[in-house]
């Protein structure tokens, strides 16, 4: 039954990705990276990872997914207003591709055999367990239904289930302490990456200098491929008008016109 | 394996049928509740004192034109409500609703309804984009920058009160405030009661928060475009929503199933907290109509209501068995609570103004974040120095 | 308890990583692009946990909710450089913005 499931939902997962790769509109190829994700995390779940299945829909799907579809909104909003591009190779190249290098990887990948580095250990007895028993169990034991029954201090009531999060947290945070703080470090400058890429203007020169230096970098390229040569005061002025545009927004430019009457 | 599957069916038709049927009297109630704050009568013609507006109201919904916007892309536009009302209905699923009925006790029971509750911003977003109108567009994008911003405070309210709790499942949590409610076990988790509220008030997109939804400034954000039962879907989700939360604040915060005074919620004492619990529902009924009624019609409505509560307390008194009496008794507890969660948010929503966006996000991330960032450390300090008992 | 060989699982990676490859190398929106390279990741986060429940190591699972995390990190900055890009160019189509200097 288990392995039923599992297989239904790589089939998902295998599908969504692939039409997230082909479909035309952005939107829905995000909408199919969101159905693989959730079939990926279901995944997990049958992989005794019920911590990562959480996290997975939380943060991938429910986070990241949206911060893509924001883009794909603030870039491409409305229906109707993409360019149509033509794909830079043809279309059977893909398939072709995962057709020449299936049996190749295939034929090296069968002879894969590997054991684990220990037993797989299920507690013996279903008496009290020791939490330090439960922290030299591999994920797989962590998460077995007899160690589930186990009642680590029987006189706290809120001990009653020893299940993958708790050990995940307690290795996280003992062993894997060092990767967990750069990590966190790495957040933060991505944050303040994002805050910096974010901000409408750069330079710290004003619109008079970054004029001049404009006209000043025409007259020189001019002189290598000739070019209109313009004067600080037009290049001030276009840069005024692409402001202008900037503020109202991309698109401002062009009218679209109803087809109603007003 | 069959019957496995056939007693979670039974489970879910016991839980999300009343839950359907309570959404739609949630309307009723919000706009009767409306009306007395706003010294008016609610809906009063349909029914006696309106009681039928509801099925009114949905009759006139499903006989609606179904109206899909031309240019409009078919599939997100009808996923989109799908995915609002379905996520919301999934969350009761491992809500303990009364001692030893979980539909689906998982072990990591809160960060299920957290993940499920993130998912539910997609309805929100594909739903403006898909009407492919502007107003719907900026409305779905408020609405979905607020509700991911508001999802931070919330985790992390939840997240503290899970550290001394110590469990992450819905049903462990329950057994260990069996010492008492989590606000009586340490007063700090008023804080995180406080923290959790204003954030759950704004991810449901209630007021004072719900500038995405508000009629006058955007039409009506990101539902503008749908009709009919795609719109029900929408408005069900939200209600759904409203309860979910509440539900959600009485199981971690205040106590779930459990009663105040330890030792009342089960065995022979349910009848005790059951009559008592009827009484207070009562008064609180009469309270509320007596506002609006007055000179000879204030006996008929009191009549009315006491027999309204008489009926709970034959019912309470019925389940004389052992296992029934207890799961009645603690199932009245934690509904008892999620309603009073529910006129909460119903006589706020009436009270206060509603915030501009940049006020909305100031409260957020100045406000509730620092504040939920401190709840978490207190909380773990508390928990690691021992000073829980 | 599930039963999977250790193939299965590299079979099943491998040929979401393929996918995505592909489609990164195939398309030429932007957005897209990084949609292909978040299949990517993922069909590398499958890998580690599938190996992770077959050598019962809790390495796997450690390594994949680091590889989620920088994950984001990495797609929140690619949007931002997407960002700044389309306010520049008006465009995010990478077969347009070939010039290097506008």
């Amino acid at each position: 039954m288990v392995n039923i499931l599992f297989w239904v939902f790589a089939v998902i997962a295998i599908a969504g990705s692939v039409l997230a790769t082909t479909l035309r509109q952005p939107v829905h190829c995000a909408l199919s990276l969101v159905t693989t994700l959730f079939a990926l995390s279901v995944m997990y779940l049958l992989l005794s990872a019920e911590f990562l299945f959480a996290v997975q829909i939380f943060i991938y799907a429910g986070g990241i997914m949206v911060l893509y579809l924001f883009v794909i909104f603030l870039v491409e909003p409305l229906r109707g207003q993409e360019i149509a591009t033509e794909p830079r190779m043809h279309r059977l190249v893909g398939p072709a591709v995962v057709l020449v290098f299936s049996p190749v990887l295939i034929y090296a990948l069968s002879g894969i055999k590997i054991a684990p580095r220990h037993e797989v250990k299920a507690p013996q007895s279903v008496a009290p367990i020791k939490l330090e028993e439960v922290l030299q169990l591999g994920p797989r034991g962590a998460s077995d239904p007899a160690v589930r029954k186990a009642i680590v201090g029987a006189n706290d009531p809120s001990f009653r289930d020893i299940g993958n999060t708790k050990v995940f947290g307690l290795k996280l945070f003992t062993k894997y302490l060092f990767p967990f703080e750069i990590v966190s470090v790495v957040l933060l400058v991505a944050m303040l990456g994002a805050i910096v890429l974010g901000r409408k203007r750069f330079s710290s020169y004003s619109e008079e200098e970054e004029a001049q230096m404009l006209a000043e970098a025409h007259y020189h390229t001019s002189r290598i491929a000739p070019f209109s040569g313009e004067t600080a005061a037009e290049i001030l002025a276009e840069l005024r008008s692409d402001d202008e545009r900037q503020h109202k927004g991309p698109g401002s430019d062009f009218k679209v016109v109803p087809d109603y009457e007003e | 394996m069959i019957e496995l599957l056939v007693s979670v069916l039974i489970q879910s038709v016991i839980v999300v049928l009343p839950v359907l049927l309570g959404v739609a009297y949630l309307t009723w109630l919000e706009r009767k509740v409306a009306g007395f704050i706003q010294v008016r009568l609610g809906p009063q013609h349909v029914g006696y004192r309106g009681l039928l507006q509801p099925i009114a109201d949905g009759i006139k919904l499903i006989l609606k034109e179904n109206v899909t916007p031309l240019s409009a892309d078919r599939a997100v536009f009808n996923i989109a409500p799908l995915l609002a009302a379905l996520t919301a209905l999934s969350v009761l699923a491992v809500i303990p609703w009364a001692s030893g009925f979980v539909i689906a006790d998982v072990n990591i029971g809160i960060l299920y309804i957290l993940s499920i509750a993130s998912i539910g911003v997609y309805g929100i977003v594909l739903g403006g984009w898909a009407s492919n109108s502007k107003y719907a567009m900026f409305g779905s994008l408020r609405s979905a920058a607020q509700n991911i911003s508001y999802e931070i405070p919330l985790g992390m309210a939840i997240a503290g009160a899970v550290i001394y709790l110590g469990t992450l499942s819905l049903g462990g949590m329950v057994d260990a405030q069996a010492r008492g409610w989590l606000i009586f076990q340490n007063p700090l988790h008023l804080l995180g009661l406080s923290i959790y509220a204003i954030a759950a008030t704004a991810e449901t997109n209630r007021l004072p928060f719900d500038l995405p939804e508000a009629e006058a400034e955007l039409v009506a954000g990101f539902h503008t475009e749908y009709s009919s039962m795609k719109f029900a879907l929408f408005f069900m989700g939200e209600y759904v929503n409203m309860i979910v939360v509440s539900a959600i604040a009485a199981t971690v915060f205040l106590g779930g199933w459990r009663s105040p005074i330890a030792g009342l919620d089960g065995g022979g004492w349910a009848t005790v907290c059951g009559v008592a619990g009827g009484i207070v529902w009562v008064l609180i009924s009469v309270w509320l109509l007596r506002m609006a009624f007055a000179g000879k019609r204030f006996v008929k409505s009191v009549l009315f209501f006491v027999g309204i509560g008489s009926l709970l307390i034959v019912l309470e008194l019925l389940g004389v068995k052992q296992g029934l009496i207890f799961g009645l008794g603690s199932a009245y507890w934690m509904l008892l609570k999620v309603f009073v969660a529910l006129l909460i948010l119903m006589w706020v929503r009436w009270t206060y103004p509603r915030y501009r966006y940049d006020q909305l996000m100031h409260i957020c991330w100045r406000i509730l974040l620092p504040l939920s960032l401190f709840y978490i450390f207190a909380s773990g300090a508390i928990r690691f120095l021992g000073v829980s008992t | 308890m599930l039963e999977v060989t250790p193939f299965q699982i590299v079979i099943l990676s491998g040929l979401m990583f393929f996918i995505g490859l592909v489609g990164f190398i195939r398309r030429s929106n932007l957005i897209v692009m990084l949609i292909a390279l978040e299949l990517m990741f993922n069909a590398v986060n499958l890998n580690f946990v599938g190996f992770s429940y077959l050598l019962d190591d809790w390495n796997g699972q450690m390594f994949t909710i680091f590889i989620i995390s920088i994950a984001a990190c990495e797609a929140v900055i690619g949007l931002g450089i997407i960002i700044a890009l389309y306010r520049h160019a008006a465009n995010v189509e990478v077969d347009e913005v070939s010039l290097l200097r506008w």
